[in-house]
């Protein structure tokens, strides 16, 4: 079926949908995919670029959490340069059928309501990748080492110091081959997590996947990948380059320290973003003021800069009044900072509005109560979208605010 | 009907003046012309291989976009841009249009080059030939009313009063004009009014100004006029232009209005106008206040918009800058706007300077008072506007350099070391190391063939 000279018709797919409670606030109103990186770039923006880089010109983005901001920022994939004949991006949401109308049930369950669209498209490999991590892959590198190996599921993996029991674990064989596969194990089996980064042949996929439609609900971890093994060729690619998960609160933070530390480069990665967002376009250079003081940070256009900011990532729009010190945080756009307020170790939401001489970050939290889960073993304190708080407010270390409108769901004393 | 004008424009004066509404009128259907050929040949090296308004301002706009901002912003939707010298770097600017909302069905930004077919010499000869060349674009168009811009400009202007002010009084065109101090007059083409604020006279660059209200070279006319005047200046002369030509030739047949306008308004025609309206971006009490004009620039092009927030890294200095996207600051930045991907190292310093795009100044080198165009390269180590190497007005441009501030062509190499002093003039390309220089005096211009090649990329 594949033909080992020509790029096979390669379609991508994005798991974009989920939320995930890891993230408190900050995904109370957008799934973990659309969360700004970097200023004004979003997570997604690393695996649609990875697309585009490899000519892979057709991707489905399957969304399902309040999916406006990211069906905004996707548009028609023109940044991705995906307009064109036999090119596009479309946001796939879940649809009412003629018998069915159904949520998605699971990130795989999401590919499967939605295999006409790979058929449509001739596909012959499906490219499934996670929307919510940071890096840069040559999916092509991938893709041929799939085909020289005649697997029909190849898993990028990757080798990881501290054992952490989120992941997927694989065993490879000298040949490649995955021998084994865990799904957040008690004990990992090898130092090898999965990238959540499939490429499956569309035969055995579709297969695989029309035998779980009855399931309750269908994983790729859980289900779907070892059905795979049991039945077809199932490979692993390491991967050795740098991977960042995003899908905690101090991952998240830790990718934006690995950003201001270069290792994460942007710029020589090629990441490509949408700008054709009415709140960008409008945004000057950013200006700093005499007296300002800016060290370790990067600073996006919009922001006017009066005060103190250090080891911080600053999105577009953010005003600093003189006075101010924002110090290890990452704010979101529009963010305003008032005068003499001190923020530290936080994640400030979009347009959140902080008076003057507030504290954020510096003073300890109160102890915890029983039953009580931290977001943020790092203390990151967290304030999320819209949210205002009166001058002098003190939120303390792991301190959580909950978006204006939203009430504070799972937090308690003032966390 | 004089008495109800005057009276409109009496109250219009003492701000009483009642809003003005006609349901016929409907601003989508106005016609904006902007001039966009001009060489701007005071801006020296920044226009070698640019038209001036496609010169990069205020870190990341152009020119141009001053005009095609306030025509969006004015409720405007066709526009018509005439070029001529240079033309690249401005089509590859103005795209088809999206970045001011200008391409859709009944929208655009249409690109008017010189054509063959309609004379002798094919070239746009003057403000007014050009626009008298696309006459079948105007008509096509049939707006009741064109708009003539320049797009040489920094200015925010709302058309749409300008347009109200010329229906309320009736004229046949309207010249926005605004007083500027006598001295300054000089350089302006002037006009003079009567009380009730028709046109009289003109006088261009006046010698003894009898009138201080300045022309900006915006216009608003009736098109049918428009048409009909363009058919007999036009069809008669070699160049002809609306200042020299056209106006005057109206003066006694047809009733002209002036508008004044009260804003800001900047030409930055000179390299003077141009350093210190970018140093007024730096002034948190300037009138030119770009956070609040919602003014657009094409993001896309270059890939500006995929490079990363400006970053200042530890033990970077600023003091009062403007920084745009993929600028990395290790050393001292004052009072100086750095357009994208400038790169300032450990320890060196650039100070009351204008940057552009990916100019890179090494370790240890010194700039202060320069303006370098884009993918400069300034030497580790090296002094640029060295105020010990005198103060010489510049030999081969004594009006444009005789400040002080030194201008680096693009792509131009400045060695690790070299020391160049002030009112230097260096062409786009000059390799300075090739040419054995470490040294450059005062008012010394360093002139260099073929930079193009060697420069790359768009201008």
């Amino acid at each position: 079926m594949l033909s080992r000279i020509k790029f096979p018709r390669t379609t991508g797919m994005i798991l974009a949908g989920g939320r995930v409670g890891e993230l408190s606030v900050l995904t109370l109103e957008r799934p973990k995919s659309a969360l700004p990186f970097a200023g004004h770039f979003r997570i997604i923006d690393f695996p649609l670029s990875n697309m585009a880089h490899a000519g892979i010109t057709n991707v489905g983005i399957l969304s399902q959490y309040r999916p406006a901001s990211l069906i905004d920022h996707v548009g028609v994939g023109e940044s991705w340069d995906f307009i064109g004949l036999d090119r596009g991006a479309k946001i796939l949401p879940p649809y009412h059928a003629a018998e069915a109308m159904d949520w998605y049930r699971g990130n795989a369950d999401a590919v499967l309501q939605n295999l006409v669209y790979l058929r449509e498209l001739d596909t012959q490999i499906a490219l499934i990748v996670s929307g919510d991590h940071v890096y840069s892959m040559d999916y092509r590198k991938l893709i041929y080492e799939h085909l020289e190996r005649g697997a029909d599921l190849t898993i990028a993996f990757k080798s990881i110091q501290e054992p952490d029991r989120r992941f997927g674990y694989g065993v490879l064989g000298p040949d490649g081959a995955l021998e084994r596969y865990e799904e957040k194990p008690t004990a990992p089996p090898s130092d090898l997590v999965s990238l959540t980064v499939y490429v499956f042949n569309i035969d055995p996929l579709e297969a695989v996947l029309s035998r779980m439609r009855e399931h309750d609900s269908i994983e790729f971890g859980r289900d779907v990948i070892p059905a795979m093994m049991a039945d077809y060729r199932v490979c692993g690619h390491v991967f050795d380059g740098y991977w960042a998960y995003s899908r905690t609160v101090d991952g998240y933070y830790d990718a934006h320290r690995d950003l201001l530390d270069g290792v994460i480069d942007i710029e020589s990665w090629d990441v490509r973003t949408n700008n054709n967002d009415n709140s960008l376009v409008r945004q000057t250079p950013p200006i700093f003021r005499a007296g300002s003081v800016i060290e370790d940070s990067l600073i996006s256009e919009g922001c006017m800069i009066a005060g103190t900011v250090r080891g911080s990532v600053l999105g577009p729009g953010v005003h600093v009044a003189a006075g101010a010190t924002v110090e290890a945080s990452i704010l979101y756009q529009g963010v305003d900072v008032g005068a003499e307020t001190q923020i530290r170790t936080a994640i400030v939401d979009k347009r959140v509005r902080l008076g003057r001489g507030v504290r954020i970050g510096l003073d300890a939290a109160p102890p915890t109560a029983p039953g009580d889960v931290n977001v943020s073993q790092k203390g990151i304190a967290l304030v999320g979208k819209d949210a205002h708080l009166a001058d002098e407010t003190v939120i303390p270390q792991s301190g959580l605010v909950a978006p204006a409108g939203q009430t504070q769901r799972g937090a308690q004393g003032g966390r | 009907m004089t008495a109800d004008r005057g009276e409109a424009i009496g109250a219009a004066r003492s701000g009483r003046m009642e809003p003005f509404w006609d349901p016929g009128f409907d601003l989508r259907r106005v016609l904006a012309l902007v001039l966009a050929g001009g060489v701007g040949s005071r801006l020296n090296v920044l226009v070698k291989r640019r038209a001036k308004p496609a010169v990069p301002f205020g870190g990341i706009y152009r020119i141009i976009d001053f005009a095609l901002s306030n025509v969006m912003n004015s409720g405007i939707e066709r526009v018509g841009i005439l070029t001529q010298y240079m033309p690249y770097s401005l089509t590859r600017h103005l795209g088809r249009g999206e970045s001011w909302g200008l391409s859709g069905r009944a929208r655009e930004v249409r690109i008017l080059p010189p054509h063959t077919g309609t004379r002798a010499s094919d070239w746009y000869r003057g403000t007014a030939d050009a626009v008298y060349r696309n006459l079948d674009y105007i008509t096509r168009h049939h707006p009741e009313v064109t708009v003539i811009l320049s797009g040489d400009h920094i200015y925010r202007m709302d058309y749409a009063s300008l347009i109200e002010h010329h229906l309320r009084v009736g004229a046949e065109a309207t010249l926005a004009v605004m007083p500027v101090p006598w001295e300054e007059a000089t350089g302006f083409g002037t006009v003079h009014t009567d009380r009730d604020g028709w046109i009289t006279g003109f006088e261009e660059k006046p010698e003894k100004p009898k009138s201080n209200l300045a022309s900006l070279g915006i216009y608003v006319f009736e098109t049918d006029v428009l048409l009909r005047v363009l058919e007999e200046v036009c069809g008669l002369q070699g160049e002809t232009d609306f200042a020299k030509h056209v106006f005057p030739f109206m003066l006694d047949r047809e009733k002209l209005s002036a508008y004044r306008f009260t804003g800001y308004w900047q030409d930055v025609g000179t390299l003077k106008a141009y350093f210190d309206t970018t140093m007024e971006l730096l002034d948190p009490s300037s009138p030119l206040d770009l956070p609040a004009w919602n003014v657009r620039t094409n993001l896309v092009e270059e890939h500006l918009g995929d490079r990363a927030p400006a970053f200042v890294a530890r033990g970077a200095r600023l003091d009062s800058a403007i920084l745009a996207r993929g600028c990395r600051i290790h050393g001292t930045v004052a009072r100086s706007a750095l357009s994208p991907g400038v790169v300032v190292e450990e320890g060196a310093v650039v100070r009351d300077s204008i940057l552009l795009h990916d100019t890179r100044v090494r370790a240890g080198a010194q700039v202060v008072g320069v303006v370098a165009d884009k993918q400069v390269t300034i030497g580790p180590e090296a002094r640029v506007a060295d105020p010990e190497l005198g103060d010489a007005v510049n030999e081969s441009f004594p009006t444009h350099l005789d400040r002080g501030i030194t201008v680096i062509g693009k792509g131009a190499v400045v060695p690790a070391r070299c020391r160049i002093g002030r009112n230097c003039c260096i062409f786009p390309g000059a390799h300075l190391a090739r040419l054995d220089l470490d040294r450059l005096p005062a008012g010394a211009t360093v002139e260099w063939e073929g930079a193009a090649e060697e420069a790359g990329g768009p201008a």
